[in-house]
């Protein structure tokens, strides 16, 4: 009950800031509260519409979408090929009535690596025999907390076709690095910076491993990758396409350059071709301004080709 | 500093004013301390000050040279002579004024501010996204709840308050809700898990 | 297994091997650092050396790979050694006549710096690029590979540390700086024998020493060049000045985006562990004193020093109000030590010669030599090592060898993306840390950026705006703020849409900006702006009033035509245009839809040079009709 007052309080406050609570959408909302599970657009109208009767299934799809645009619910996997929605309150995911899942029983069994799953899974009693309601509340709480983890790494795994064997190998070139760097916090830099030079990209599940292992939280590491320009979140092409963009290189038209290459790739700076073949990207200065303008593809250095030459060079690659 | 060099008392001059203040204050928390009332945004009692928002700049004198810098975050000194409301001072911050009115002009001490300096209208393009990145809700729920549920992403141009990525979202909040309270802005409820940065969100 | 080295004089000896070691045989060094690197020269060094093998000449020439040279314009070179003859430009095809030639004793004629009149010029030093500088910090770049540690001993490296540590107390080494002037080259200009006392004297253990290699600056690369060419003077000048505080753990902070430059500070860091020239008991003075290198990730703002401590401290590199300063409370909140690559570089020669020589170079304020990075519109791009005080009319003309192309010089921009504009009438203010500062540019860390008549400097303001504001950490207010307004005022006023009203707000901003802001990224991001406000305000004014660009620049105002008196009708502008603008029929003149057209330029590269019948105009007046305004004079408003 208490989750209710929350959730009033929080509509409440929405309303407050100009978003419409219209009948329809307080009563998708109602529903999805209400039944404390996801549903598909379909149940959701089937519900809604038992409650009110003008509800038709546009309007369904229409105050779906505009919900997850306004962030109030959020899509939450998919049942036989619907996709699945829910409400944004806050909690943990709803614990599953039903487990261990498959991913996390193998977790514990082949590797051993991840200690705290088999506190958990009750193998061990930490606190001796029963032990306080606040403990066991905390335990959930971890729990809740680690179950939502396992289930990033299955959402990981089926996205990214990752094997799991691959994961926890990465796991063990990550463990490396990380003792390469002194296991410090402080080093957390140096340390993504050798995961890129290893895959030329952080993969997620490696960002909250490290997360999990140096005690450091999600937020900070986004924090970091974000900020600092070299490291990518994203795969990357195959090779990489630099245009300096320095002020040397710029005077002695670095644009026209850069504009040709947008041309013939049909990719912007920053983003990479459909065949993840080639990156483009700019970088403010390659040091080389004798050269000016000057590409870089992979390590070799190009002056200023021109659209012919440009084509040329690209099918080299 | 040593603990016992932190309760050594000094003097401050803030217009014109003897202040007696500790030794590890800074100059925002002296004025307080003697009365007089430095205009801020990201400042909060309770935080490490952050000198984002630049409205609690004063003019010192350093070296007999006039030196602008934020009082949020400079420390005192014995003898430090102190304006707060000298004209270059004045200048800047109704500058600084005219800015907020383009960025968010519901905040009581920005509208309080323009009325003083007869700022109606503002030259600067409005923006719609009404975050000033004060960090106010970043800093809180680091350093009070320590819960690290919110962050910043990006830099620049680009920065944006976030919850990072969503799925941390759920494993990191609490939801104490008083991330949106502290905002003062009042926008903090749309930016609620609103960011969808696509390398990052599911 | 190399034996460490315990003092000055097995320093000497070692010094004096290895110089017997070269005395029969002739060198062939070429450049390596990054900018030779980019025109091939790592094959000219493999075939250089498949060729001395093929002639069997291995005991007689001795191939080295050196630092860079600075005439990067020229490159790859070659210098021969003991004579200095040196060869610019060379290529594989050029290495069977060098090889040949420098068995022989004798020189390759074309390949050698011919001036204007066709004279042969076979020393390095009596080349003009080189001849009007005074390389000190960059002299011993071309004579030594900065791989080995062995070389840098044999020109007599590491034989000021062994004094400072064998016969100087940390005071006097202190004094001595101070007396130098040392100024802090990174920029700011602080005097760093001041910054040096106040870390000794600062309470706090443990305390860190810092080398600042995190060159943003986009045209300037003087850091990354001493860092490549010669590592270890810079771990020289860091030892010492951490003796000097008290320090015994230092940092190396190096861009990642340097790859060459990382791997030889960390081979050098390597080999000088080795020697015992780093770690406990240096020299077997009692001294102990470790290195770690941390690398950059690609932020420009991590360069200014409260961002670079954060850094380092694995968090997010956001600058910190400072007081306090990083020599009181830096590093985990020790007192910290920061200087830039250049300042460390030049302690061992201070030590070396004292500090009485250091003021002879200069000026009187601002004492010793200063590098530069001209690059740009000049003949001669290139590193520039010139004692303080040499006008920027001489660096230019003399040593720059002035504009490209016989075009007029328009203005250079001095001090990276935090200085502004010197137009052609103060060519002949002198270049040091003060007067360049009341020009309302600064020096800065060094960097030149030429420009002539075909630059226009609202795209040039644009460009380092666009910069800043990428780079910025975003989280003062004035400064994120402020860039991003006027940007979009500049973007306005580049599409021909500019209000009278603007550059009265680009004025207050800049204002803003200026005393507000929390860092100096904030506080010198404005200087841009006023001094192309200052002093090339009629250029903005063509652009609002009269929505023209006189240097036929910014897209929104230019339109490329086609002059139907030259064309031809070939067809080759309509083979290079990728969004097929043009039309013509064959052998009949062409013609160029402007609505279509994106502005790009290739069409007047693909255009033959018997024809050049593709020029670019500038837009046609539009006077507002409310106010017309006088243009001052030197401006020709006519449709051009």
């Amino acid at each position: 009950m208490e989750n209710n007052t929350n959730i009033q309080t929080y509509l409440q406050r929405i309303k407050k800031r100009g978003f419409r609570l219209t009948k329809t959408r307080t009563i998708v909302l109602d529903t999805l509260l209400e039944n404390q599970k996801e549903l598909t657009a379909g149940e959701l109208f089937f519900l809604s519409h038992k409650k009110y009767s003008k509800i038709g299934m546009a309007t369904i799809y229409r105050n779906i979408k505009l919900l997850e645009e306004e962030s109030l619910i959020k899509r939450a996997g998919f049942d036989e090929g619907k996709a699945k929605y829910r409400i944004r309150t806050g909690w943990g995911p709803t614990r599953k009535k039903s487990d261990p899942e498959p991913v996390k029983s193998k977790l514990v069994k082949s590797s051993g690596q991840i200690k705290t799953t088999d506190i958990l899974m009750g193998n061990t009693n930490p606190r001796g025999t029963g032990g306080s309601y606040r403990d066991v509340e905390r335990i959930n709480i971890i729990q809740g907390q680690l179950n939502g983890w396992l289930n990033d790494l299955n959402e990981i795994k089926e996205k990214k076709e990752l094997e799991l064997e691959d994961v926890i190998k990465d796991f063990g070139t990550v463990d490396k690095i990380i003792n390469n760097h002194d296991n410090q916090k402080s080093n957390l830099i140096q340390m993504l910076l050798d995961v890129q030079n290893e895959y030329r990209w952080l993969p997620k599940h490696i960002l909250l491993y490290i997360g999990s292992k140096l005690d450091i939280s999600l937020t900070d590491i986004y924090g970091i990758t974000t900020f600092y320009k070299y490291f990518n979140l994203e795969p990357i092409g195959k090779h990489s396409i630099i245009v300096c963009m320095g002020t040397a290189c710029h005077v002695r038209g670095a644009m026209n350059l850069l504009q040709r290459i947008v041309n013939i790739l049909g990719v912007k700076p920053g983003d990479t071709t459909g065949d993840y073949k080639f990156t483009l990207d700019t970088v403010n200065c390659l040091g080389c301004c004798a050269l000016g303008p000057v590409m870089m593809i992979d390590n070799k250095y190009f002056s200023n080709p021109s659209t012919g030459k440009l084509k040329k060079i690209l099918n080299r690659f | 500093m040593t603990d016992k060099e932190r309760k050594e008392k000094i003097i401050i001059i803030i217009d014109k004013q003897k202040i007696e203040a500790d030794k590890s204050d800074t100059i925002l928390q002296a004025a307080e301390k003697g009365g007089i009332h430095i205009p801020t945004l990201c400042y909060h009692q309770k935080l490490k000050p952050y000198g984002a928002c630049r409205l609690c700049i004063v003019e010192i004198e350093k070296n007999s040279r006039p030196e602008i810098v934020a009082s949020c975050t400079h420390p005192v000194e014995d003898g430090l002579i102190v304006h707060t409301e000298s004209p270059s001072v004045e200048q800047i911050r109704k500058n600084l004024v005219e800015l907020y009115l383009a960025l968010f002009p519901f905040n009581p001490e920005i509208k309080k501010l323009a009325k003083k300096y007869q700022l109606s209208k503002t030259r600067y393009k409005k923006e719609n996204n009404y975050c000033i990145l004060c960090g106010l809700c970043v800093r809180h729920c680091r350093e009070v709840k320590e819960n690290n549920a919110v962050g910043f992403v990006g830099r620049g141009i680009n920065k944006k308050v976030t919850f990072i990525p969503d799925s941390a979202y759920f494993k990191y909040c609490e939801n104490c809700m008083e991330c949106m309270d502290i905002c003062p802005t009042g926008v903090f409820p749309s930016n609620y898990g609103m960011e969808r940065i696509p390398q990052i969100s599911d | 297994m190399p034996i460490k080295i315990n003092s000055l004089n097995d320093l000497k000896q070692k010094a004096n091997k290895f110089e017997k070691q070269l005395e029969s045989s002739t060198v062939i060094s070429i450049c390596s650092g990054t900018g030779c690197k980019a025109y091939s020269s790592d094959d000219v060094y493999s075939g250089l050396q498949r060729e001395i093998k093929k002639n069997k000449a291995e005991g007689k020439i001795i191939l080295k790979r050196t630092g860079c040279h600075g005439y990067c314009e020229r490159g790859p070179i070659v210098v021969i050694y003991p004579q200095g003859t040196c060869y610019l430009g060379v290529t594989e095809k050029d290495i069977p006549e060098i090889v040949g030639k420098t068995i022989k004793g004798e020189v390759a004629e074309s390949l050698v710096y011919k001036d204007e009149d066709g004279k042969p010029i076979f020393k390095e030093s009596d080349i003009p690029f080189y001849k009007f500088q005074k390389r000190v910090v960059l002299s011993n770049n071309s004579k030594i590979d900065p791989k080995s540690i062995d070389d840098y001993i044999r020109i007599g490296g590491y034989q000021s540390l062994a004094r400072v540590l064998e016969k100087m107390e940390p005071e006097d080494v202190i004094k001595t700086v101070k007396d130098a002037n040392l100024r802090g080259r990174g920029g700011g200009g602080f005097p760093a024998g001041t910054k040096w006392e106040i870390t000794r004297k600062a309470p706090g253990e443990p305390k860190y020493t810092i080398v600042n290699s995190d060159e943003g600056d986009p045209g300037a690369y003087m850091d990354r060049s001493i860092l490549e060419g010669n590592p270890h003077s810079v771990l020289e000048g860091l030892i010492i000045g951490a003796y000097a505080v008290g320090s015994g753990k230092g940092f190396v902070f190096v861009r990642h985006e340097y790859p060459q430059t990382v791997e030889n500070i960390r081979m050098a860091i390597k080999r000088a562990r080795e020697y015992g020239l780093l770690g406990k008991n240096i020299l077997d003075s009692g001294f102990d004193f470790d290195v770690e290198v941390h690398e950059g990730a690609g932020a420009f703002v991590s360069g200014e020093e409260t961002a670079l401590l954060r850094s380092i401290e694995g968090k997010v590199g956001e600058p910190t109000p400072k007081p306090p300063y990083p020599a009181t409370e830096g590093l985990y909140s020790k007192p910290t030590l920061i200087n830039n690559v250049e300042t460390w570089a030049n302690v061992p020669f201070i030590i070396k010669n004292g500090a009485e020589w250091f003021r002879t170079l200069g000026t009187k304020k601002s004492s010793g030599t200063k590098i530069f990075s001209l690059v740009g519109k000049v003949n001669n791009t290139g590193l520039v090592e010139v004692p303080m005080g040499v006008t920027l009319r001489d660096i230019i003309f003399k040593i720059g060898g002035g504009i490209k192309n016989g075009k007029k010089f328009k203005a250079v921009q001095t001090g990276g993306p935090s200085g502004g504009v010197i137009p052609g009438e103060l060519l002949d203010l002198p270049i040091d840390f003060d007067e360049l500062t009341k020009a309302g540019t600064m020096m800065g860390s060094g960097g030149m950026v030429v420009m002539d008549e075909s630059d226009c400097m609202v795209n040039v303001t644009h460009y380092f705006l666009k910069f800043l504001a990428d780079e910025s950490c975003g989280k003062c207010v004035p400064c994120r703020e402020g860039l991003r307004q006027m940007i979009y005022i500049y973007e306005r006023i580049m599409e021909g849409k500019g209000r009278e009203e603007d550059l009265k707000l680009l004025s207050d901003i800049s204002m803003l900006m200026k005393e507000a802001s929390l860092c100096a990224l904030g506080t010198t991001a404005p200087n841009i702006v006023v001094t192309t406000l200052k002093y090339f305000r009629e250029e903005y004014e063509a652009h609002i009033y009269y929505n023209i660009c006189p240097a036929k620049v910014c897209r929104p105002l230019i339109s490329y035509v086609i002059d139907k008196n030259k064309c031809a009708g070939c067809g080759s502008c309509v083979k290079a245009c990728p969004v097929d603008a043009i039309t013509g029929e064959n052998k009949k003149p062409h013609s160029i839809d402007d609505k279509s057209c994106i502005k790009c330029g290739s069409c007047m590269e693909a255009c033959p040079e018997k024809y050049s019948a593709i020029e670019k105009k500038t837009g046609i007046a539009v006077v507002e009709e409310k106010e017309k305004k006088e243009i001052r004079s030197g401006m020709n408003i006519k449709s051009q």
